[in-house]
């Protein structure tokens, strides 16, 4: 792994002045609201993943996009992941500039600029693409042509999630041999994330859909190098089908991300990864029948992933009910028998953490309910705040 | 209004340095996801507010939470309102150093750095700030005393939103005693946001619940007038109730905020203000049943959205995608541009760090978020002069 570059040390740098007077002192001391990662759950959560590998016939490609931290990504790197899997070319930009060698955009790029990003990007490490489209490929070759660089492409297959991906195997192979003949893409395989088997609670249900999906999956790999299509890579999992599915001999990779820093949704499906990520909040009113805290959904975003209700809930009180979730406020029903006072700080769960993280600029790393360092959240919100033009000058 | 300060200055250079591929360019050519702010519809419900508040008897204060901007901010001030309010102490900072010298909390601002910034920001601002508990009373007053500044305080009422606030006179009254009495306070009146009130979308209700809601909290500045504590401020209303709000006999100011930028939960309480603010987004995978876009959940934020131009059904929305049902019929393509109205602006404008400013489809400026996200303790280190 290469060391980090200026642009995160300097954005470390940055969030340690701006919020560095909390090193040092009791978590319940910070500014509030404050997102809290404890860097002992962390390890053991990084450490348990690694134990679990040698028994996977799949390697380890860490997603960032839950947790947007360089210093996480590099902490997934140094426990048994050999690359890095991102949502956008924005985050993949951070992640190599971070140190990672591999990292896959397991997303359609389609943008002009995010294309010529990404190409620009693979100067400075492998980075693949997802694909599901024979004319956003033609333009992905045109821009890795203009690069001067090689693009490897997993043709996208909808296993079940209904989002992006082709739907059949015939029109993966139409895509896959598309990229064959293109200039500037490497025809690497397939990427199929079973997603919609993390809206699956039920165990025995979620364990049915993963096994349907990833038949499916292998039979379109199948029919692909049947046809004269190799696919080296096979890459799909999340936290909640991670070990069933890099149990299949098939699938290459597996790219899960919760499981480093977890959260409650997550915790429902796979509880033997503890919850790292936290916040810390305060008490800013209290009725005689309820208590008013300073977040609200400005800050940990939905309280429901598909279907499923992922309340955010107070440490200790997880029993009050929401009242309601307002942008600045999250308001619990308390009666007397509930001793939370006006200015007490507490933690909370938050439920589903990428949209907390998404809003915040930092995380509070917490070892023994202290605070022993500030790290950055990078990139922050979907504009590119300025990681274009740092692709573009090249490192 | 003052001009704007460096720290606004900086970051509008920032942000035009980083987007600036974007100036000149119609929608069709930007990078996206990208946040659109439409000026002639922006001015037109400016102007709109400007000319329903000009018989009324009450002012109006701007609510800036929605739009985290110190441009729009500016423009609200100069089509008439008096100050603004903010949901935060940083809020607050921000819109101060952007030339506005009248700036309101309508929160509880508790915990030590909030009260001390909200304390050194009184040195230069006219700050003040919502309580409803002794205990931050005691908080406030403390920290003004420290930092050498008198912080005004209204007391919060809880007029049937179930939030914060008191509601009843006896328990304002010692409230309003306690401020009074305080050294570095001001006792200046009431607020309550009748915010359950824009949850009611039929007119005649809500209007009806609104003036209930004003009758306790116009009763409560009486009680307390007649016990020599007069209110000089009484504020109240948001974009579903203004109308009504502002007329009430004993209201002296609202404090709306959609109005500006608005969005589909408040075009369906006051369909006269007009969509300045939308997200544009790409289709970047297009199935024989849907399209996919690449603004999710993280960029449109907890509400969703819906299509502009394209009556599409909602399939989901993911973290980093929208997903609309769409089947032969509609001929969207991989790579083309639709804007999502979204259901509730103020999420999607949270994860934005900037504007793409729009004059008849052309980008002419791009204008900064500020403050971003919940925490923003640098804030008090500007006020302590720390950089």
């Amino acid at each position: 792994m290469r060391d980090l570059d200026p642009i995160i040390t300097d954005a470390h740098d940055r969030v340690r002045r701006h919020y560095g007077s909390a090193i040092g002192h009791s978590k319940y001391e910070v500014v509030t609201p404050a997102l809290v990662i404890d860097r002992d759950i962390l390890r053991a959560n990084l450490e348990y993943m690694q134990s679990r590998l040698p028994e996977l016939h799949a390697r380890l490609r860490g997603h960032v996009k839950n947790h947007k931290s360089p210093h996480v990504a590099r902490m997934q790197l140094e426990h048994g992941a050999f690359g890095l899997c991102a949502a956008t070319v924005w985050e993949a930009i951070v992640m190599v500039r971070a140190g990672a060698d591999e990292v896959l955009i397991a997303n359609q790029l389609v943008n002009p600029v995010k294309r010529r990003a990404a190409a620009l990007l693979a100067r400075e490490a492998n980075v693949t693409v997802n694909v599901d489209d024979v004319d956003d490929a033609a333009a992905l070759s045109a821009a890795a042509v203009a690069a001067g660089t090689t693009l490897g492409i997993l043709v996208e297959v909808d296993t079940g999630m209904h989002r992006a991906g082709v739907d059949s195997p015939e029109e993966a192979l139409k895509v896959g041999r598309a990229v064959q003949a293109l200039p500037g893409l490497r025809m690497d395989g397939l990427s199929g994330y079973e997603g919609h088997c993390s809206l699956e609670m039920d165990h025995d249900k979620r364990h049915e859909k993963q096994a349907a999906a990833m038949q499916y999956f292998v039979d379109v790999a199948d029919h692909l190098e049947a046809n004269g299509v190799p696919c080296p890579i096979l890459s799909a999992a999340g936290t909640a089908t991670a070990f069933w599915t890099g149990s299949n001999p098939r699938i290459t990779e597996l790219q899960l991300g919760s499981y480093a820093a977890m959260d409650d949704y997550h915790f429902l499906m796979e509880p033997r990864f503890k919850k790292a990520t936290t916040a810390v909040v305060t008490v800013i009113s209290r009725r005689n029948d309820r208590v008013v805290l300073d977040l609200g959904k400005k800050t940990f975003g939905s309280a429901e992933v598909g279907s499923i209700a992922a309340h955010p809930r107070i440490f200790g009180h997880e029993a009050l009910k929401p009242y309601r979730f307002d942008e600045e406020h999250a308001t619990y029903e308390a009666d007397a028998t509930c001793d939370l006072k006006v200015g007490d700080v507490v933690d909370f769960h938050l439920g589903y953490t990428p949209f907390a993280v998404n809003y915040f600029d930092a995380y509070h790393v917490v070892e023994d309910g202290t605070v022993v360092d500030i790290w950055p959240i990078m990139p922050r919100g979907p504009l590119h705040g300025g990681l274009l033009q740092l692709v573009e000058a090249g490192s | 209004m003052h001009d704007p300060a460096p720290l606004i200055t900086e970051a509008h250079e920032r942000v035009r340095g980083l987007y600036r591929s974007a100036l000149g360019r119609p929608t069709d050519e930007l990078t996206t996801p990208a946040l659109l702010l439409d000026m002639a519809t922006l001015r037109a419900n400016l102007d709109l507010m400007a000319a329903g508040m000009r018989d009324a008897p009450a002012t109006l204060r701007a609510h800036v939470k929605v739009h985290k901007s110190p441009h729009i901010a500016r423009m609200q001030v100069e089509h008439g309102a008096i100050g603004v309010g903010c949901a935060t102490v940083w809020e607050a900072i921000v819109m101060a150093r952007a030339g506005i010298s009248d700036v309101f909390v309508i929160n509880e601002v508790v915990g030590p750095e909030k009260t001390r910034a909200l304390a050194l920001l009184a040195r230069e601002a006219d700050a003040k700030a919502s309580v409803d508990d002794a205990a931050q009373v005691d908080e406030l007053s403390a920290a003004a005393v420290a930092a050498g500044s008198t912080i005004g305080v209204l007391i919060d009422v809880d007029e049937g939103m179930h939030r914060c606030g008191v509601t009843t006179t006896a328990e304002a009254l010692p409230l309003a005693q306690r401020i009074s009495e305080a050294p570095g306070l001001r006792f200046q009146g009431l607020t309550g946001y009748e915010g359950h009130c824009s949850l009611e979308f039929d007119e005649t209700k809500r209007h009806a619940m609104a003036r209930e809601a004003m009758s306790l909290l116009t009763g409560i500045a009486a009680d307390l007038a007649a016990a020599g504590l007069p209110c000089q401020i009484v504020s109240a209303a948001g974009t579903g109730t203004w109308g009504t709000t502002s007329r009430y006999p004993g209201v002296t100011e609202i404090q709306p905020g959609s109005y500006a930028t608005m969005d589909g939960h408040h075009r369906g309480l006051d369909p006269r203000f007009g969509w300045a603010v939308t997200v544009l987004a790409s289709v970047i995978s297009r199935r024989p049943d849907r399209i996919v876009t690449d603004a999710g959940s993280k960029t449109v934020g907890a509400s969703h959205g819906v299509l502009k131009g394209w009556e599409l059904e909602k399939y989901r929305f993911d973290e980093e995608h929208s997903i609309f049902l769409a089947d032969a019929s509609v001929p969207l393509t991989t790579g083309d541009k639709v804007e999502i109205l979204c259901n509730y602006t103020p999420f999607a404008i949270g994860y934005f760090e900037a504007y793409h400013v729009l004059e008849d489809g052309k980008v002419v400026d791009i204008w900064p978020v500020m403050p971003r996200g919940p925490e923003s303790r640098w804030l008090l280190d500007l006020l302590e002069g720390g950089h």
